[in-house]
């Protein structure tokens, strides 16, 4: 059997660097403070995701999560800091995934339209996530309904992960 | 089949309690909606089960029957026979012995209901028989965060029988049985070579009369010519372990061994020499010297098919003085023997110079792939070197062939030596 390169295809660690694009673009409409810290989340996620290390782009998005959180406990208002960490979410699942497309079919594989369905339906998710959120917001915003709004929404989705299936 | 799970969405469950906590502590709610995220992306984890795929699979090969290093063009079709698949994952089962030299026997995927997808490489054919093995087969829900495993089989096969190509002549030992043939012979009789000259007897033919004998002193005499007879030849591969070892990439010593031996059974039989042919190695195989185009075929067709000329090595144990004594009880009493080995170890030379001592006239065909690329290569060359000599001094003929010249070349060279 020849040789198999199990690098990352293209194709996903492109994706996962046009996703990070507008996770920067989130950060930097909200708060300056954390946008640093998302910025370089972000580029360590791209790089992760070109040389295959899901350690790196794990932490990666750990980096930029706290980034968005330092943004929201400063006062950012709610949409930018939610649709940026939906973004970084996204490009770490299409990362992921792209790292593991490399691990199992290898670089030199036609993997396009497995790589666009799965970005597609993280997209889908983190889209409801930032329709909630904002239809949330518009319904009560701030103050006590709000939290407990989200705090009803927090139970709802909690329910089929301590169910498990 | 199996299910496991990646495992992939657990950092992000954790990033969703931190959030959420965080959230707490500092009274904003917009921290707590950040929370939500990874709830949601939790939940999404855990609503759906990878499919289990029913899928029809169609494999085509361009070419069943190639030459040895011919490329051939192998194409998986696979049709979705049942619902949505989000994430698919292909591994065609490409033979072990097989290089795939274009393109890539992998595919990733999402593969609607009732649709086709085709995955498409290149391989380069060798020696052999050969059969696709099963199609790894896997499927994960929209998340990825569970993975089923299945394989699922596929038709195919090819199969690479190589050409024996012909040489120009090979030089055979004085070695014949009662037919005739083309071995110049020490007895005296008909034939083309002057040999001697003895009283005429009634009933000698008259063309063998020799005239200017009686026309000089009015004698009758007979001139005797050297009697050409045929030769039986067997070709015996060593197939043992340390013969495939000693190749530079693990194999190529016996591929050689059996090209030449390919070769040279291809003149012998065009020159109307009995061809038999023997493996010896762990794996037997055996073929009585015979003649003919079927005979031809036959041989082709051991060289490149039977287990003992593989250009694998074959496991299995090997029983030396077991193997040498059925080699012997195979060969015929009046065969000569072409002995096609790499001459890895003393074994291979001791059994060439006891088929010898038993009767049969042997010549060695050996392939030297050793080069001095490392300490231990440049001392097995030496070793091989002291063998050859070794086997010369004894009276068997070597063919000493550096595989970097074509095997025909070498033969010539051989020859040429052989006939001063």
């Amino acid at each position: 059997m020849s040789d198999f390169d199990d690098r990352p295809p293209v194709v996903g660690v492109a994706l996962a660097g046009a996703v990070c694009v507008i996770a920067v673009l989130a950060a930097l409409a909200g708060h300056l403070a954390g946008a640093a810290l998302v910025a370089a989340g972000v580029a360590a996620l791209v790089v992760g995701t070109a040389v295959g290390s899901r350690r790196l782009a794990i932490w990666s998005l750990v980096v930029a999560s706290v980034g968005f959180l330092v943004q929201a406990v400063l006062g950012a208002g709610p949409i930018a800091p939610l649709v940026g960490l939906g973004a970084a979410v996204v490009a770490w699942d299409v990362g992921e995934h792209a790292i593991g497309l490399g691990e199992q079919v290898g670089r030199a594989a036609r993997v396009r339209h497995a790589v666009l369905a799965h970005a597609a339906f993280g997209a889908a998710v983190a889209g409801g996530v930032v329709a909630v959120g904002v239809s949330l917001f518009y319904a009560a915003p701030g103050g006590r309904p709000f939290t407990a709004l989200i705090f009803l929404v927090l139970a709802t989705l909690l329910l089929p992960v301590a169910l498990g299936e | 089949m199996t299910v496991r799970s990646t495992g992939r969405w657990d950092g992000v469950t954790a990033l969703t309690f931190a959030a959420a906590g965080v959230g707490v502590l500092t009274s904003r709610p917009t921290a707590l909606l950040l929370g939500v995220v990874g709830v949601a992306f939790a939940a999404y984890a855990r609503v759906a089960t990878p499919p289990d795929p029913a899928l029809d699979l169609e494999r085509t090969v361009s070419e069943t029957d190639p030459d040895p290093g011919e490329e051939v063009s192998v194409t998986l079709r696979v049709t979705n026979e049942g619902g949505f698949l989000p994430d698919l994952r292909l591994v065609d089962g490409v033979p072990p012995a097989l290089d795939v030299v274009e393109g890539s026997p992998r595919l990733a995927t999402a593969l609607r209901a009732g649709k086709t997808a085709s995955l498409s490489y290149t391989v380069e054919a060798a020696r052999g028989d050969h059969a696709f093995e099963d199609v790894t087969v896997l499927t994960r829900d929209p998340s990825g965060a569970r993975e089923r495993k299945a394989t699922r089989s596929a038709a195919g096969s090819l199969r690479c029988v190589p050409r024996l190509t012909d040489l120009d002549a090979v030089p055979v030992r004085d070695q014949t049985d009662r037919r005739i043939g083309r071995v110049l012979t020490r007895q005296g009789g008909a034939g083309v070579e002057f040999h001697s000259v003895r009283e005429y007897r009634p009933g000698d033919p008259l063309s063998r009369v020799d005239w200017r004998r009686l026309a000089r002193t009015g004698e009758f005499a007979t001139v005797e010519f050297r009697e050409e007879r045929a030769a039986t030849v067997v070709l015996v591969v060593d197939s043992r372990d340390a013969a495939y070892r000693a190749g530079p990439d693990d194999d190529a010593a016996v591929d050689y061994a059996v090209s030449a031996a390919g070769g040279i059974a291809g003149a012998l039989l065009a020159s109307g020499d009995r061809v038999g042919a023997a493996s010896f190695g762990p794996a037997w195989a055996w073929l009585d010297p015979g003649l003919g185009r079927d005979h031809r075929e036959r041989l082709r067709r051991l060289l490149a098919l039977e287990d003992g000329f593989a250009p694998t090595a074959r496991a299995g144990a090997f029983a030396p003085r077991l193997a040498v004594r059925r080699l012997r009880k195979h060969l015929p009493a009046d065969a000569q023997v072409v002995f096609c080995s790499p001459l890895a170890d003393d074994y291979a030379a001791a059994t060439a110079r006891r088929l010898a001592v038993h009767g049969h006239r042997v010549t060695v065909v050996s392939p030297d792939v050793t080069d001095a690329s490392t300490a231990g290569h440049a001392l097995a060359g030496v070793e091989r070197a002291a063998r050859v000599r070794d086997l010369r001094k004894r009276g068997l003929r070597v063919v000493d062939w550096d595989v970097a010249d074509p095997f025909p070349v070498a033969l010539a060279d051989a020859a040429r030596r052989w006939s001063r």
